[in-house]
């Protein structure tokens, strides 16, 4: 519409009156409400229909994000991604990262959520994570054995290059995030209760 | 509801219209429909029904594919509705989204909408503080504005007629400043909150006092509430997801249903009211010109009263495009004030702490409430370099956190065991905004929107006064937040957050004593066209600091009480 001004803000709410999910208050989406090209705005639109429309949760399957050049170029993008964060949280007694299908919520969050210089960045960052498993075992990441894995992730972690840093701390945020939010965690672990019906303002934290 | 057929006039033909459905039509309908009054209420947006239209109710969160959070796309597309803290995953179906409804920012200007059936009693924040006698005075005693027409005996019980209705809970405080009302039992402070507010006391001899927030939450139902339908608060604080409760007040849960058991009710949803229709013959307002929101056919509704609740600045939009021979620049406007002195709450600065104490202690459970310092400056004298004051809202938890650094089973064993860091505290300031001439709203003269009606034109801004009011709040309440043994004291002042953001936008068809200087008299009725009532912010003299919806119900109730008896007797 002609004439209308939207004057764009590069303020995010702080609030006191409300939060959002309490349950991801230090979650790591890196929303900065850069502009974004038309091309790209368009692209996410029609995305976003699909996706809004759909009563989906993580644990169901995500079709379309493997295919999206640009993000994830590479055929078998999701699946390292998949064993990245399986190696963050593994099977053991209780499900991994790869049972839980954490790869299909870090895969739509990076499609949705993140601004294209992030999306940009998490691609990049990705294939580095075989350059850096080479280097260190002489086979790429998915070849390697859980604790050579490990070992992957730990450097990348304590690395001195930005790129594996920001990779690394995207990937894992979206791990523990998609994990502590999960069906199984918040119901069998955290004892997610959405109608506690009671505020005791203080009470001892043996007792909570 | 009532069946409609637009051919006959006499079909259009009702007793009473009220404009806008949201929490001060609701209030207009309830008490006009139980006056005996036929009443059609008119909403722009869709219908939302209570219970069957909250689709997010009940999702827990894995359930959103974002988490909660929205989509870039989404947000992109509408970036001043992603600037109010409410517009969510779980709670953007109750958002005006802003392609759809543009309107012009002279200066930056974030309004905030909800155009549906209950308009933004679905979604608001739900503080329900009485303004006090110091309140009502302000404008005569500091010389702004102009003196309100009337006074906090006017209002008492009005205000004490709403609260029992809605529910409010909150704890009798004794204070002058923040009168007590009609009270369900109170909230709990939290342990560091209770230390705050006995440290207030102490360091401030009872001058800056801390009370529990007074909130729309059933937290022992009454009967009254009962027979509205609605149970007690679950203490989710998913409250703008729409409660199926109904465990705090919305017109969706409470008045609307209410007036519809009457039997007295009509309510048309996706009916964009144009403007009001007058009659020089009758020398009164007949009806409202109404445009569907789909078909975009004009069809007329006659009544002999009209209350008009379409949300602060859209009832300025309506009066405005009301034009007529006799009101050329909008009805009820002779002073020339509509949409004059507009004004807002500047909640433009909060505070962050931390307290190192209390380690041994957390919180249970869920309060959808905060606590809330009220005015403490230049309320019984001018005391400071800036006229009034701010309140504060004031909330805290324990930061609670896992190690992260870990890889692998030690990180999944980290993630079950949370540690507890400090106690952290949040507060930001509810400052009243002096009502200006200059800050104002208008019509454009070129630009119209998809029903052909004119675009507003928004010019509000900060002035000096705010901005030394910010400088004041910092330094006070860090000096409170430092005597109180808090540490880390971190104060943000938003400074691009623009207006509007607090969602209490007020004024532009003010109250007062003189036709000249005011647009509506003490019963919220025009100056100039009797049968035409304005309850919502838009009748607002001026603004407090108090969340403003208790005082804009109290006002309807009471202009609603007088018309329902005017028209007894046969004087509308």
């Amino acid at each position: 519409m002609p004439g209308v001004i939207n004057t764009v803000s590069l303020f995010i709410h702080t609030g006191t009156r409300d939060k959002v999910l309490p349950s991801i208050r230090d979650f790591l989406c890196q929303n900065k409400l850069k502009k974004m090209k038309r091309r790209d705005l368009l692209k996410n639109l029609l995305l976003t229909a699909g996706v809004l429309a759909a009563d989906v949760t993580w644990s169901k399957s995500l079709q379309s994000a493997g295919s999206i050049k640009g993000i994830f170029p590479r055929a078998d993008d999701q699946k390292l991604i998949a064993e990245i964060m399986e190696t963050f949280i593994p099977e053991t007694a209780t499900p991994g990262a790869k049972s839980l299908k954490l790869d299909h919520f870090a895969m739509r969050m990076i499609r949705d959520c993140y601004v294209q210089n992030d999306q940009n960045l998490f691609s990049k960052g990705l294939a580095l994570v075989d350059q850096v498993a080479l280097g260190l075992h002489n086979k790429n990441f998915i070849s390697g054995s859980k604790s050579e894995r490990e070992l992957v992730l730990k450097n990348m972690q304590e690395s001195k290059e930005q790129m594996q840093l920001d990779f690394i701390k995207i990937i894992k945020a979206l791990t523990i995030v998609g994990y502590q939010n999960s069906e199984y965690v918040m119901t069998n672990i955290q004892h997610y209760n959405m109608n506690p019906g009671f505020f005791n303002g203080c009470v001892p934290v043996s007792k909570s | 509801m009532a069946f409609l057929n637009i051919n006959s006039i006499k079909d259009r033909t009702f007793d009473a219209i009220v404009v806008g459905s949201g929490i001060s039509g609701g209030w207009a309908a309830k008490e006009l429909t139980e006056g005996g009054l036929k009443t059609l209420v008119l909403e722009r947006g869709r219908a939302v029904n209570h219970i069957t239209d909250y689709p997010t109710a009940f999702k827990n969160p894995w359930e959103f594919d974002h988490l909660g959070q929205l989509p870039n796309a989404v947000k992109e597309a509408n970036p001043i509705a992603s600037r109010c803290f409410a517009f969510a995953e779980d709670s953007a179906q109750f958002f005006v989204k802003d392609d759809e409804h543009p309107y012009i920012q002279d200066k930056p200007f974030d309004w905030i909408r909800g155009y549906q059936v209950g308009g933004k009693s679905l979604t608001w924040g739900r503080g329900t503080q009485r303004w006090s006698e110091y309140d009502f005075d302000g404008p005569a005693r500091d010389g702004y504005a102009v003196d309100w027409p009337v006074r906090y005996k006017d209002m008492a019980p009005w205000y004490s007629h709403v609260e029992k209705f809605v529910g409010i809970s909150g704890n009798k405080d004794g204070l002058a400043q923040l009168p007590d009302g009609e009270f369900l039992p109170p909230h709990e402070m939290s342990c560091i909150e209770d230390h705050f507010k006995k440290q207030l006391a102490i360091n401030y001899k009872n001058t800056r006092p801390m009370v529990i927030g007074r909130c729309a939450h059933l937290t022992v139902p009454k009967p009254i509430h009962v027979e509205q339908g609605r149970a007690q608060c679950q203490h989710r604080n998913l409250c703008r997801r729409g409660c199926p409760y109904g465990g705090y007040f919305s017109s969706n849960s409470s008045t609307l249903p209410w007036a519809e058991k009457t039997g007295n009710l009509t309510l048309r949803p996706d009916s964009v009211v144009h403007s009001i229709i007058y009659d020089d013959a009758k020398q009164k307002a007949t009806g409202v010109r109404v445009i569907d929101a789909h078909t975009k056919e004009m069809v007329e509704y006659f009544a002999k009263v009209i209350f008009v609740n379409g949300s602060t600045l859209n009832t300025n939009l309506i009066l405005l495009n009301s034009k007529s021979s006799r009101f050329e620049n909008g009805i009820g406007n002779d002073s020339g004030l509509v949409g004059k002195y507009v004004a807002f709450h500047n909640f433009r600065t909060n505070i962050v702490a931390e307290h190192e104490g209390f380690k041994d202690t957390t919180t249970a459970g869920v309060r959808p409430n905060m606590c809330y310092i009220p005015r403490f400056r230049n309320v019984f004298k001018q005391e400071t370099n800036f006229l009034r004051g701010y309140a504060a809202g004031f909330i805290s938890s324990r930061v609670t956190y896992n190690d992260e650094t870990l890889i692998g089973e030690s990180l999944k064993d980290s993630l079950a065991n949370k540690k507890y860091g400090n106690w952290r505290v949040n507060t930001g300031m509810m400052g009243e905004t002096i009502p200006k001439e200059t800050n104002f709203v208008s019509l454009d003269a070129n630009l119209k929107d998809a029903w052909g009606i004119p675009l507003l034109k928004v010019s509000v801004e900060y002035d000096d006064n705010d901005e030394k009011m910010i400088k004041d709040f910092g330094v006070q309440m860090s000096e409170m937040l430092s005597k109180a043994g808090f540490k880390n004291i971190v104060v943000n002042d938003l400074v691009g957050k623009a207006p509007g953001l607090d969602i209490h936008e007020m004024g532009g068809v003010r109250m007062g004593k003189d036709e000249k200087t005011s647009v509506l008299n003490k019963w919220n009725q025009m100056h100039g066209c009797k049968n035409v009532f304005v309850t919502d912010g838009a009748c607002m003299t001026s603004t407090s600091t108090q969340n403003p919806s208790l005082t804009f119900m109290a006002f309807t109730a009471r202009a609603a009480d007088y018309a329902v008896r005017e028209m007894k007797k046969g004087n509308l």
